[in-house]
């Protein structure tokens, strides 16, 4: 994702927790140290956060940042969850969906909103009472291979393969 | 690699797991009533594991609300929803269990230092009590399933509170922020209301929860720790060989104050107290760093009002501060 604001370098994702809102941007490095710098000028003490907060007043609204891209974008359905009624105008202006099915029935812009506050949409954590902790050690294992493929990390991508072959046999 | 102890930069380590009821809607959809099923799914085996009370926020008194905050033992959220809001605390306080903030269940441990691994093995145990006794919304590729997306996957962040008085007062904490933002993680300055870093503390935290694992989380957040400590290191030594005798002379000026102050606010107590936490850290007064950190909390308005048992206006409050440190603070030296 391209620098939010010189459009020219890659972004990454500058997330801060103000007062509970969380704030998320995409910088890329000079753009994000040359506003601090603006932005703090020479004095660091009593005024730190009040600064701080200011780049982000600078900035549109949080979920403008989040999700505005959605929001905005003509082809976007309206959609709504049949179970607890919350619709997609009311989560991307809240950044809360009402209910686990929200996941679903928002799906068709979930993908994209994920792909901006997140690291990455597949799930290799913990799962409630081990459900699925092969599947879920899959997911985490396929996600590792991926990644050695991408760096040419061509050692690591073959054990990583054998690893996954050793799961999957154990599945069987 | 820093030369000291951790503890010397770091204050608290905490882990704090979301998780949701599949069966109810989420709290903002939620209604009073499966507030309070969920109130009472969630708590009855969590009061029996953790020999904690349930405590129902419509309960307490505004001030007994306030404390709980400054105590970080509930969040603003859930000091918010006064109709359906409860928390579980154990007895040390380590753990509390809110129940109906933003998500149905936002499971905190907090420990002294660095030390996420033990307060996620406690959120953990607790987590798996809470999904034994129900159903907790999740998705095989989403992980955990939240009211807001940033919290997905893990549902986990993980929090490290920092002490950086040098890395402040040189100013070069901007490159740590900057530098923290790059491996998505973020710090902030602790108090003030979202107005300012008093005291010198920030918190260091994971930024995103989902496409990492728990563990995964905890290494990036405690790497990032030690890279922070390690400069904050390097400015303590700095700043002592430039600064020593002027240092001393603020530290000593700001002890004085507080031990024969007549009344004392809040933002000048933060701003004295937090010299002479600097002067603990690097050595010039022999105090321990956790005993202030105590005193800071319980300095906070309505932790006061309370230890004090009485109504205090802000006048009053001021005094009755100024009077608690006399008390304690000679003690400590």
């Amino acid at each position: 994702m391209l620098c939010e604001n010189c459009k020219k370098r890659e972004g990454i994702p500058n997330v801060y927790i103000l007062n509970g809102v969380t704030k998320v941007r995409y910088l890329c490095s000079e753009c994000n140290s040359q506003i601090i710098k603006q932005k703090m000028g020479t004095g660091l003490g009593s005024g730190f956060l009040d600064d701080f907060g200011d780049i982000f007043n600078d900035l549109s609204d949080v979920f403008d940042q989040l999700f505005g891209v959605e929001r905005n974008a003509p082809s976007i359905p309206s959609l709504r969850c049949s179970r607890c009624g919350t619709t997609s105008n009311e989560f991307l202006n809240s950044a809360f969906v009402g209910c686990a099915q929200c996941y679903k029935a928002f799906e068709p812009i979930m993908e994209s909103v994920i792909k901006k506050c997140q690291k990455d949409n597949i799930h290799t954590g913990k799962g409630p009472n081990g459900i699925a902790k092969t599947y879920i050690s899959l997911q985490r294992l396929n996600a590792e291979l991926k990644k050695a493929v991408q760096d040419e990390r061509y050692e690591d991508a073959a054990l990583i393969k054998k690893q996954i072959e050793q799961l999957k046999g154990t599945q069987k | 690699m820093i030369k000291s102890d951790i503890s010397n930069y770091v204050i608290s380590s905490r882990i704090r797991l979301a998780r949701n009821l599949a069966k109810y809607p989420f709290p903002n959809k939620m209604g009073f009533e499966d507030g309070l099923r969920v109130i009472k799914e969630v708590s009855e085996p969590l009061e029996k594991y953790v020999d904690g009370k349930l405590i129902m926020l419509k309960d307490l008194e505004p001030i007994e609300i306030k404390a709980f905050t400054e105590k970080h033992l509930i969040s603003n959220a859930l000091a918010e929803n006064i109709k359906t809001g409860g928390v579980v605390i154990n007895k040390d306080s380590t753990l509390s269990v809110m129940i109906n903030e933003e998500d149905h269940v936002r499971i905190q441990v907090i420990k002294r230092s660095l030390d996420l691994e033990s307060a996620y093995e406690l959120a953990d145990k607790v987590d798996d009590l809470i999904s034994e006794n129900s159903e907790v919304a999740f998705d095989i590729h989403l992980g955990y399933l939240t009211g807001c997306p940033t919290n997905l996957g893990t549902a986990m962040r993980a929090s490290v509170m920092m002490f950086l008085p040098a890395l402040t007062i040189n100013r070069t904490i901007n490159n740590v922020i900057f530098s923290s933002s790059k491996d998505a993680l973020a710090l902030r300055g602790v108090f003030g209301e979202g107005t300012q870093a008093e005291g010198y503390m920030y918190q260091l935290s994971n930024q995103y929860s989902l496409g990492l694992s728990e563990k995964e989380i905890i290494n990036s957040v405690k790497n990032q720790i030690y890279k922070v400590a390690e400069a904050e290191e390097i400015a303590r030594d700095t700043l002592l060989n430039k600064n020593r005798v002027e240092l001393t002379d603020m530290i000593m000026r700001a002890w004085g104050i507080l031990i024969n102050a007549y009344k004392i606010d809040t933002a000048e107590f933060m701003q004295n107290i937090s010299l002479i936490k600097l002067g603990a850290a690097l050595g010039i007064l022999k105090i321990k760093n956790s005993a202030l950190d105590e005193i800071i909390i319980a300095c906070r308005p309505a932790n006061l009002a309370l230890r004090s048992g009485k109504k205090l206006d802000a006048i009053e409050r001021d005094i009755y501060r100024a009077e608690f440190l006399k008390d304690v603070l000679p003690k400590m030296a």
